[in-house]
């Protein structure tokens, strides 16, 4: 059974049952966690890169930005009893959409956001679909941690 | 003209540089400051079929900046060296590389060991040099003939 | 088993990146020693049993080329893997050349410094 991850959004599972899923990744980022001791997971689906960039929808909604996301997911992993030192860790999107500047190129903004707090936690990356300029959808199996990325153009 | 590609090659260079050791990006300035606040240089030189210095301008506080996030600390965090100087140092002698690595003739390349020394501002050349902003840092960099 | 490794780089910041990565790959790792430049290197080469070189080339004193050709030279030291960690444009070229184990291109990411390491002592990835 597919649980959808919206826009700006995150969920956790322990249920081998489910799948969850995120489309139309472009410049934002999908991350997913996944403990294979417990077997489970959780994936992040955020818009921009730091919530400095506007703190009042930070705290509004903090799935939107990478750090307090990413916050967000890892401390909901945590109290689930996944311990951050078995956490898989896999990124998709971050792709290279022009916005309306043509310049801030947001997606690769959005990629070295996650690797900078992957990297203050003392986490490895263990496989990533990211950059070029296509959509993207993320899986994550809970039953297995299997994650599946398809490039959707 | 032949300095153009250098400088935006340089760029290039630089930005690979700090966004993939230290997860920083850097954008043109718009805007030159008047003045420049006080400022350390880090300098390397090459040599080969084309021998140039690379110069850095950053500030002390930019250092520290790079060397919380190479460590993944936060600014302030490490007693490594307090100075930030080592920092900008590895990231000029990282940019150098990635400048001549793609270059065919690469073999007949020498890089020197990158030095660093504060920066004379008084009468600043601002033309001379490229100004980035790196998330919120202002950096100015160039690529010089060899004197 | 635990392993002995030795960094060879001339920047204090490279070698606690290198080392942070270490530690985070949960090796089981008996000792780090740094060194910041060739001759250092071999100096802890001299005293210590080290299972992995990471290594720098473009140091003062002396170059990481010269502190790689002088192990290959050296009965006790040539059967140890180097990898070369360098932003030496040549760098690739110089491993291949003198059949050294590895060679990882500044700037690099953790998950390449590690899949180097695992790969220089024939460990698996878990």
């Amino acid at each position: 059974m597919n649980v959808i991850v919206g826009i700006s959004d995150a969920k956790v599972s322990r249920d081998p049952q489910k799948i969850l899923v995120t489309y139309s990744l472009g410049s934002c980022i999908g991350m997913t966690l996944y403990d294979p001791m417990l077997k489970v997971g959780g994936m992040l689906h955020y818009q921009l890169p730091t919530s400095t960039l506007d703190a009042s929808k930070a705290q509004a909604n903090p799935m939107m930005f990478a750090d307090t996301g990413f916050q967000y997911l890892l401390q909901k992993m945590l109290a689930m009893g996944a311990k951050k030192k078995r956490l898989k860790v896999h990124l998709a999107g971050g792709a290279q959409i022009l916005d309306d500047s043509g310049v801030f190129d947001i997606g690769r903004r959005n990629y070295a956001a996650a690797r900078k707090l992957l990297w203050q936690q003392g986490m490895f990356i263990d496989g990533e679909d990211v950059g070029g300029n296509a959509p993207r959808n993320l899986n994550l199996s809970i039953a297995d941690g299997s994650v599946v990325i398809k490039t959707t153009r | 003209m032949c300095k153009d590609n250098n400088a935006q090659l340089l760029v290039q260079s630089l930005a690979e540089a700090l966004e993939t050791m230290a997860f920083i990006s850097i954008t043109p300035l718009e805007q030159a400051p008047a003045q420049l606040e006080s400022a350390l240089k880090a300098s390397i030189r090459f040599t080969g079929p084309m021998s140039r210095s690379i110069e850095l301008l950053a500030s002390e506080d930019f250092g520290r900046y790079v060397q919380g996030n190479l460590l993944g600390e936060s600014p302030g965090e490490s007693s490594l060296c307090p100075s930030g100087q080592d920092a900008i140092k590895e990231i000029i002698n990282v940019t150098c590389g990635l400048i001549l690595r793609d270059k065919s003739d690469r073999a007949s390349y020498t890089m020197a060991v990158p030095r660093i020394e504060s920066f004379d501002t008084s009468g600043w050349a601002v033309h001379q040099w490229e100004l980035l902003d790196a998330d919120g840092f202002m950096l100015a960099v160039r690529m010089r003939e060899e004197q | 088993m635990k392993f002995n490794l030795l960094i060879v780089d001339d920047s204090a910041i490279t070698r606690a990146i290198i080392k942070r990565t270490i530690k985070m790959a949960e090796l089981t790792v008996e000792n780090i020693y740094e060194a910041g430049n060739g001759q250092s290197g071999l100096e802890v080469l001299g005293q210590a049993s080290v299972d992995l070189v990471l290594a720098d080339l473009n140091m003062p004193e002396m170059d990481g080329f010269e502190m790689t050709r002088r192990m290959l030279a050296d009965e006790r030291l040539k059967h140890i893997p180097v990898v070369v960690i360098s932003a030496e444009p040549n760098a690739a070229d110089f491993a291949r050349d003198v059949g050294i184990h590895g060679c990882l291109s500044k700037p690099f990411t953790p998950e390449a410094v590690r899949s180097a390491v695992l790969q220089a002592l024939g460990v698996e990835h878990v």
